[in-house]
C-alpha cells in the first residue's frame, strides 16, 4: 500500500452566502490524512498531559473553602492533630475515617468512629468516591472533587 | 452485620462512564453475619466477589451460603464465572425455592451448556450442596434467612436475613404497583392508593416491618412506570408506599435500570426523598452503589 498521504482541503464553492474571507480561510485550513504506517512528524514542543488531581473541599466547618489535596495514597480523618486531614471538632473522633486509595480510586472507610461517616447523608462503613460526593464528619461536610492540571513542561 | 454491594444494576451489565456512581454490574449482595458468607443472587457483581475472596482468604477453604431470588438471566449470569466454584475445598451451599418444578441446580447448569459456555456445572471443582427453601432457611446459632415470595413474571423471592434482633431484607424484581389497588385502574398505575394491608399479599407487610435495611427493585420512575406495568419491577411511589406502611429504618434503591445513566438513578433517589417530605416521613433513603459497604 502507498505511504503517499492524502491531501484532503475542506474549502468549498458554491457557497453563494460565504464572505471572501470566510473561503481565505477555509483555503488555508488544510486536513492531512496519515496513512498508518507513515512517522508523525516530530512534535516541536515536549508534550503536556493533562491530569487531574483528587481534594477534598471543607463546605461546613471550621475552615470554610479549605482544600486537602489527595496524593495516590491512603489519607487518615479525624481530630488528632497527627492525621493527614485533622479537623477541629469535638464529636469527630480522634482516627475517625480513612480515604484508602484502592485501584485507581478513593474509597472512604470508616474507621469505628463513634459517630459514623456519611457519604450523601447516609452512614456507610465503606464506599468508593465520585465527583461531587459529601462527606459529613461530625459537624464538619468536605466535598471530593477533582481539578484538572496540566504536567509540567520539560 | 456487613452488606456489601457487588453490583446493583438490572438486566444486563452496563459498563460506562455514566454509570460509574452506582454501577453496571448485574445484582449480587453480600452479607456477612455471624462468621458466615451469605450472597444474594449471582449476577455478574459475583465476579469481583469471587476475586475478593481469593484476596482475603487465599483460594481455598472458602465457604459460602448463596440465595437465589430467581433465575433470570440478570441474577445467575455471574456464577460462571465466579473463580473460587472452580477450586477443590471451597464448599458452598445453593439455596433456591422449592416452587419451582426444576432443581436450582438443574436451572443453574441449563446456562452452562455446552452451547453456551465452556465449562459445565459439574466442572466446578467446589463441593456444592443444593437445597430447595419453603419458608425460611435455618443458618444455626440463631441466624434464620426468611423467604417470601414476590411480585415477579416467573417468581422471584426475597430474603430476610434475622440476627441478634437486626432484620436486613433483599428484596428485588418485585413490582409492588401490582399488589395496591389503585384509585383510578383506567388512568393506569399511578400514586394514590386505598389501603395496601387489604391488597397487597398478605404476608409482604410483616416480611418488611421493621427491618433496618431493605434493599429494593425500583427501577422505575412513576412516569416510566405507566409505559412498563407487568414488566415485574416498581415504582418509586409504590415502593415508597410499602416501605412506609412497614416503618422500615434504611431504604436502598436497587435494580437500577439499565437505560438509566448516574444521574437519572439520583433523580429517582430525588423523588424517593420527596416523597418522604411530603408525606413528613423519616426513612434514610439512598440509592445501592457498587462497593458500599453498610454496617447494620
Amino acid at each position: 500500500m502507498s505511504a503517499e498521504p492524502q491531501v484532503m482541503t475542506n474549502a468549498s464553492s458554491g457557497d453563494a452566502h460565504k464572505s471572501e474571507s470566510d473561503e481565505q480561510l477555509q483555503e488555508s485550513e488544510e486536513t492531512v490524512v496519515r496513512t498508518r504506517d507513515e512517522t508523525p512528524p516530530a512534535a516541536t514542543k515536549p508534550e503536556r498531559l493533562m491530569t487531574r488531581r483528587a481534594y477534598l473541599e471543607v463546605t461546613m466547618g471550621a475552615f470554610p473553602g479549605q482544600r486537602f489535596y489527595l496524593g495516590q495514597c491512603d489519607h487518615l480523618i479525624g481530630r488528632s492533630q497527627d492525621v493527614d486531614i485533622p479537623l477541629p471538632d469535638d464529636s469527630i473522633s480522634r482516627q475517625h475515617a480513612k480515604l484508602e486509595y484502592r485501584n485507581d480510586e478513593f474509597v472512604l472507610v470508616d474507621l469505628g468512629s463513634k459517630n459514623g461517616s456519611y457519604l450523601n447523608g447516609t452512614s456507610v462503613h465503606e464506599c468508593p468516591l465520585r465527583a461531587g460526593d459529601e462527606i459529613m464528619i461530625g459537624n464538619h461536610a468536605l466535598q471530593f472533587l477533582f481539578e484538572a492540571v496540566l504536567s509540567p513542561s520539560k | 452485620m456487613l452488606v456489601k454491594f457487588w453490583g446493583t444494576r438490572g438486566s444486563i451489565p452496563t459498563p460506562g462512564r455514566l454509570t460509574e456512581k452506582y454501577g453496571g454490574n448485574t445484582s449480587c449482595v453480600e452479607v456477612r453475619v455471624a462468621d458466615k458468607l451469605l450472597i444474594f443472587d449471582c449476577g455478574s457483581g459475583i465476579r469481583d466477589l469471587g476475586i475478593s475472596y481469593f484476596e482475603e482468604f487465599g483460594t481455598t477453604g472458602i465457604e459460602a451460603h448463596i440465595f437465589i431470588s430467581h433465575t433470570h438471566w440478570d441474577h445467575i449470569q455471574g456464577f460462571p464465572f465466579f473463580p473460587p466454584a472452580f477450586v477443590r475445598g471451597n464448599t458452598f451451599y445453593v439455596y433456591g425455592t422449592a416452587a419451582r418444578r426444576e432443581s436450582i441446580s438443574s436451572l443453574l447448569s441449563g446456562q452452562m451448556q455446552p452451547e453456551y459456555f465452556p465449562a459445565k456445572l459439574d466442572d466446578m471443582a467446589a463441593s456444592f450442596h443444593y437445597r430447595a427453601f419453603k419458608d425460611s432457611v435455618d443458618l444455626g446459632g440463631g441466624l434464620v434467612v426468611e423467604t417470601a415470595e414476590l411480585y415477579h413474571p416467573g417468581m422471584s423471592h426475597g430474603f430476610a436475613i434475622h440476627w441478634e434482633g437486626k432484620k436486613v431484607i433483599y428484596a428485588t424484581d418485585n413490582e409492588l404497583n401490582l399488589g395496591l389497588k389503585l384509585k383510578d385502574e383506567a388512568a393506569g398505575y399511578k400514586a394514590g392508593y386505598v389501603d395496601p394491608r387489604q391488597t397487597l399479599m398478605p404476608h409482604l407487610i410483616p416480611f418488611f416491618q421493621g427491618a433496618d435495611l431493605v434493599i429494593a427493585d425500583c427501577q422505575y420512575t412513576d412516569e416510566e412506570y405507566a409505559h412498563k406495568a407487568t414488566w415485574g419491577h416498581a415504582s418509586v411511589s409504590a415502593v415508597m408506599t410499602v416501605m412506609t406502611l412497614a416503618q422500615v429504618k434504611r431504604l436502598a434503591i436497587f435494580h437500577h435500570d439499565p437505560l438509566h445513566s448516574d444521574r437519572v438513578v439520583d433523580e429517582i433517589v430525588v423523588e424517593a426523598k420527596n416523597y418522604l417530605l411530603q408525606n413528613e416521613i423519616y426513612i434514610d433513603t439512598f440509592g445501592a452503589r457498587e462497593g458500599m459497604v453498610l454496617k447494620i
